[in-house]
């Protein structure tokens, strides 16, 4: 009877921290198509290392991973349109929006879309992001549990490697910067 | 011959040849073989000591050398996630802060 009762707290503890963690198995058939993919998947150990690490930029590191759970990122480059139907891509949408997931901006393009929708924690509060983005030659997924305020990646501009870009109202493009603008773009 | 002196003659006597005691022989080599038993093991202690100590002391470097490593590359993972991040919601706010006054415009 313990142990019964040991079991389900210990299945009750490892729900939600296993929720929390995007299966992105269904992009293995894609993988193999891609010319360049990013993998990346910090849970909370990684994380706490991290956050205990000396250094230059050690600060706003700390600063912005303090609240931060798990960081998952996939991305997939190809290198021509095509590679993958749009319909996969739908399908993407509704499989990675299946959890928690409140659509917070949809932006629907030509030949792709980006979704960025935000995860409700159990009281109803933000707990984390996630970015979907489609491209004729690109997917990209993102998945962030944990407090990060999406405008504090803002301040991350001009540090960490970030180019600086600014956000908010006030980055409204004027003609004449769209060709620095579009330099912009290529440093990443 | 008999002009030797006294001290001439007690020096011949202080160093004429003397057998050595039967036992010397067998006694220094006694001793010296418990010195010898006797050294090499509180050597071999301290070799021991010092070796686990500098084991440890290594085993510790390592450990933390390797945390350091984990953390950095978990930082570098981190950094590039927000990176990756930021440069998918710059595009989506380019989007929304270009188009939507547009289409805004056009309705009214």
């Amino acid at each position: 009877m313990r142990n019964k009762h040991l079991l389900a707290l210990l299945f009750s503890c490892w729900l939600p921290l296993a929720a929390q963690e995007l299966d992105l198995s269904f992009l293995k058939g894609l993988e193999s198509k891609a010319t360049e993919s990013t993998d990346i998947n910090l849970g909370p150990e990684q994380l706490k290392l991290m956050m205990g690490l000396s250094g230059e930029m050690s600060n706003e590191l700390q600063g912005l991973g303090k609240n931060i759970e798990r960081v998952q990122v996939k991305t997939l480059e190809f290198d021509k349109p095509g590679m993958f139907s749009m319909a996969e891509a739908e399908k993407l949408k509704e499989t990675v929006k299946s959890g928690n997931f409140v659509s917070l901006i949809s932006v629907k393009e030509k030949k792709g879309f980006t979704e960025i929708a935000v995860r409700k924690g159990p009281n109803g509060q933000n707990a984390g992001f996630l970015i979907l983005s489609v491209e004729p030659q690109e997917i990209s997924i993102v998945n962030i549990v944990g407090q990060l305020d999406l405008s504090s990646l803002g301040k991350l501009t001009g540090k960490l490697g970030v180019p600086n870009i600014q956000m908010g109202p006030s980055s409204t493009p004027k003609k004449k910067d769209t060709p620095k603008e579009e330099e912009e773009e290529e440093l990443f | 011959m008999n002009d030797h002196s006294p001290l001439e003659a007690q020096l011949r006597e202080a160093l004429r040849e003397v057998p050595a005691p039967p036992l010397l022989r067998s006694r220094i080599l006694n001793a010296a073989a418990a010195q010898s038993r006797s050294t090499p093991r509180a050597t071999v202690w301290r070799r021991w000591i010092a070796m686990a100590a500098l084991l440890t002391l290594g085993s510790f470097g390592l450990y933390r050398w390797e945390q350091q490593r984990r953390a950095q590359a978990a930082a570098a993972q981190f950094t590039l996630a927000l990176q990756i991040a930021q440069r998918k919601v710059q595009h989506v706010q380019s989007k929304l802060v270009v188009e939507v006054p547009v289409s805004l415009t056009r309705q009214n």
